[in-house]
């Protein structure tokens, strides 16, 4: 995935983002594009890919919602 | 209608096998949202000139072409391999006809499953059935421009190069049943073809070269642990130092827990971290880690070679 540009970065920090915030971002999208999407899940592994899908969805409201 | 272009052959081989392949497609619809079965036009099909020039891009960055570009490991090899391009704007609005995705961000995510049959729709003369090793599909969605790459999955059925690294056995697979899989926005430039190239062209199941900017996601190209250890994996009997730092100025987070392979240039990050952060602005000064290299030369050496 590429990574999130340094102009977008920079928007995001000067708009209140914080460091940790992107990271924790960056982090979670790595988690579901090494997460094999072919392989059978338990119903724990399903409801955490739901919760960390709404994670990156609110993070990237609040982070990018006006880049 | 139609046109595809077989933009290189690729090497001569027997009747029935392909050399490497990479295809190019405009993609014709976009789901969005992901997984609701609503498929929106794609702009890209109103300009093929656009397309055609991305596809052209797109080999340059993978081939190492680029103004300035240091990372140039795949341009001797490239010249046997197959490069094809799709554009075809007579395609229904329909599932099947659809190879990228809008996620819940700005990501552009590539519907792999959906790769093969698509290809398989186009007969090229004395050739047969289009298929690929790595398949980009090229979208100008309005909306989402972050381009993302799958890997390849792998068919573990057909014998290939067996490999070790720290003493675990997978094997350099010749075939695929779902071909690594990139979605590739118009507004992509610079390393970005070649980075989501690089995760693509590697394996779910016999290793997945993963990004490194992030501290997540397993990957043959990451370790854990601290204090970084002077020797990061033995990869076919052969020892790979640890990076010590992430190149270019660049620091290892004081959170994070992952580490790197050794870089082939300690001037400039890796091609897999966060390029855009390389001095001077220069990303084409990127280049891949030693371990990352090797393993996608050999892995990429062993599909030609079927």
């Amino acid at each position: 995935m590429e990574p999130v540009r340094p102009k977008d970065k920079q928007h995001a920090l000067k708009t209140g983002a914080t460091e940790e915030e992107l990271a924790e971002y960056n982090r979670l999208t790595a988690e579901r594009f090494t997460t094999n999407p072919y392989v059978a899940k338990s119903p724990e592994e399903i409801r955490a890919e739901k919760e960390r899908e709404q994670r990156i969805a609110d993070l990237h409201h609040k982070l990018f919602s006006d880049v | 209608m139609a046109n595809v272009r077989i933009l290189q052959a690729g090497a001569a081989k027997p009747k029935g096998v392909w050399p490497y392949t990479i295809c190019i497609v405009a993609n014709p619809w976009i789901e969005s949202p992901q997984n609701s079965g609503q498929f929106l036009a794609d702009p890209i099909m109103n300009n093929e000139p656009m397309f055609d020039s991305k596809a052209r891009y797109i080999i340059d960055s993978v081939t190492g072409r680029l103004p300035g570009q240091a990372e140039k490991m795949f341009g001797a090899l490239s010249a046997d391999w197959r490069i094809v391009s799709i554009f075809d704007n007579g395609l229904k609005r329909k599932n099947s006809n659809s190879l990228i995705a809008h996620d819940n961000t700005n990501i552009v995510v590539a519907r792999q499953p959906k790769f093969p049959d698509f290809l398989k729709k186009y007969k090229l003369p004395k050739m047969g059935r289009l298929r690929a090793d790595v398949a980009f599909a090229v979208t100008a969605s309005a909306t989402h421009s972050r381009c993302s790459g799958w890997f390849t999955l792998d068919d573990d059925s057909v014998p290939g190069r067996p490999f070790t690294i720290d003493g675990k056995a997978m094997v350099h697979r010749p075939q695929n049943k779902l071909p690594g899989a990139v979605a590739l926005h118009v507004n992509a430039r610079s390393l970005v073809a070649l980075h989501e190239f690089s995760h693509s062209a590697s394996s779910w199941t016999n290793g997945m070269i993963t990004d490194l900017y992030a501290d997540a996601g397993e990957g043959l190209n990451k370790r854990r642990g601290r204090p970084i250890p002077g020797q990061f994996c033995v990869y076919d009997n052969q020892a790979f130092a640890a990076a010590p730092d992430r190149g270019g100025g660049l620091a290892y987070p004081g959170d994070w827990t992952s580490y790197h392979c050794e870089l082939a240039d300690t001037a400039f990050p890796a091609v897999m971290d966060d390029y855009w952060q390389a001095s001077g602005n220069k990303p084409e000064k990127c280049r891949h880690d030693k371990l990352t290299r090797q393993f996608l030369l050999d892995r990429v050496q062993t599909i030609m070679a079927r």
